[in-house]
């Protein structure tokens, strides 16, 4: 077994991907609609606490009985989410772990302990705390919950946009070099803060369509219409905010991951003032023939709002995939090097590691390592030390 | 009414909620067959531990170098 394991080859590192990809989706099918109950069932509970009327304690364990049944699921579908950072990423948990390893601990023992404990208060507790202490606990599962997604989406923003560490070839780990760069990298920032603000929308469109099917139906229809109200509010407020929000989420895919940006939009040939494809035709199934044609099909865009929203600048350059490919000049005068160039680099890197490894710890090899590191594999499936999307 | 100790409230407070558990009994059931099947039945017979499998201790680096370097494709 464990020979077959590892006879890695492709096949086998894209069932690991497609394993972990399913993994993740089923996950996050159930996560967003927990963070956003939170915040409806804590506005409910409020409610009850400053009227007293029942109703409204029969409203919030009605929510908190949805919330129940996500949280449940979320917990059973991610802890399988880790299990497979052992089983299907062993040599990338070797080489990250130090950094990686550190955000989804503090996630562990902090964040999920803290939502563990106040959910029993809350599920078991109406007859037991006090209705303060209730009220605090219900709020402090929430604030656990999104906790908790702060810490899992710090490991994530690292992994996408790796900072505040140090490639140590003698021990062939990357190690943490600052925390705090870490902890507080503004892809982390961007990324909790839109995810946030999207689940307390998803929280809400889920309680105003549930409300609404009762309402239909003609059944609790005090509960339903309450419901919506207070769906409605944070629907609105979240809505705004996560309109807000993704603008920066998407501002900093531009900057650091730009061949991300360039294929979620079609660009295949950048530019300044460039116009945001609003409908186009692209074959999922077949690979775009990026340098010869210089846009997809039938593509309708909206003039330079690509480069309003990407460089907050309406004649800002976005390159495109071909510019990425063949090298680019940035905005600020610095050139990005070539696809070709970073794959040369890459294997300096790899000739570097091996002469190291082999005895030779010259001071040549440490520069080369420092310098290329970053490309490290870009021509293969290694592990990498970049983001996850190729080539950014 | 005699007032109870902190541990024994505690105590209650999860021995009476899981006893009065109903839907939520289905999910803990899930949630227990799943870590079952994943630590008792995965991990144990698909999952060795391959780094320490393939190396000695203390030299895992050298696994992973010729993981990254020299493996063959």
């Amino acid at each position: 077994m464990g020979n077959l394991l590892l006879a890695i080859d492709p096949g086998t590192v894209d069932w690991s991907r497609a394993q972990f990809a399913l993994t993740a989706i089923y996950h996050w099918l159930f996560v967003p609609l927990t963070l956003g109950l939170a915040v409806v069932m804590g506005i409910m509970e409020t409610c009850y606490y400053r009227t007293r009327k029942e109703f409204w304690r029969s409203a919030a364990r009605f929510w908190q009985r949805l919330f129940g049944v996500n949280f449940a699921m979320g917990v059973a579908t991610g802890i399988i989410l880790e299990f497979e950072f052992g089983t299907n990423w062993s040599n990338y948990s070797w080489f990250v772990g130090d950094i990686f390893g550190a955000p989804l601990a503090i996630e562990g023992i902090l964040a999920f302990f803290m939502e563990s404990t106040f959910v029993a208060v809350m599920f078991f507790g109406w007859k037991k705390v006090s209705p303060g202490f209730h009220l605090a606990s219900t709020w402090l599962t929430g604030l656990g919950a999104t906790i908790s997604a702060w810490w899992i989406l710090v490991a994530n923003a690292w992994m996408q946009y790796p900072i505040g560490c140090t490639f140590n070839p003698d021990t062939m780990r990357n190690e943490m070099a600052s925390f705090l760069d870490v902890a507080f990298s503004p892809f982390a920032i961007d990324k909790f803060t839109h995810t946030i603000t999207s689940a307390w929308l998803l929280g809400a469109a889920f309680t105003v369509g549930v409300s609404s099917w009762y309402l239909l139906k003609k059944r609790h229809t005090e509960l339903a219409v309450q419901s919506i109200k207070i769906g409605s509010m944070v629907g609105l407020v979240s809505a705004l905010l996560a309109a807000f929000t993704g603008d920066n989420s998407a501002y900093m895919v531009a900057k650091t991951q730009p061949m991300k940006l360039a294929a979620m939009e079609a660009l295949y040939e950048g530019g300044k003032s460039q116009g945001l494809t609003a409908a186009a035709f692209v074959n999922p199934f077949k690979q775009p023939d990026y340098q010869n044609e210089t846009e997809p099909p039938m593509r309708i865009a909206v003039p330079n709002m690509l480069s309003l929203l990407a460089t907050h600048s309406a004649d800002g350059y976005v390159p495109g995939v071909r510019d990425i490919i063949n090298g680019y000049t940035k905005d600020d005068g610095t050139r990005e090097p070539s696809l070709k160039e970073k794959m040369e680099r890459g294997r300096n890197a790899i000739a570097a590691l091996k002469a190291y490894r082999g005895g030779q710890k010259t001071k040549t090899n440490r520069q080369i390592l420092e310098r290329d590191m970053k490309y490290f594999a870009t021509d293969t499936s290694r592990t990498p030390n970049k983001p996850c999307l190729s080539y950014r | 009414m005699k007032k109870r100790g902190f541990l024994y409230r505690v105590f209650d407070l999860y021995y009476d909620g899981f006893r009065k558990m109903t839907l939520g009994k289905t999910l803990w059931t899930v949630i227990l067959i799943k870590l079952f099947i994943m630590f008792a039945v995965l991990k144990m017979f698909f999952f060795p531990n391959i780094i320490k499998q393939k190396s000695k201790p203390g030299q895992e680096a050298n696994f992973i170098e010729k993981e990254l370097i020299d493996r063959n494709r």
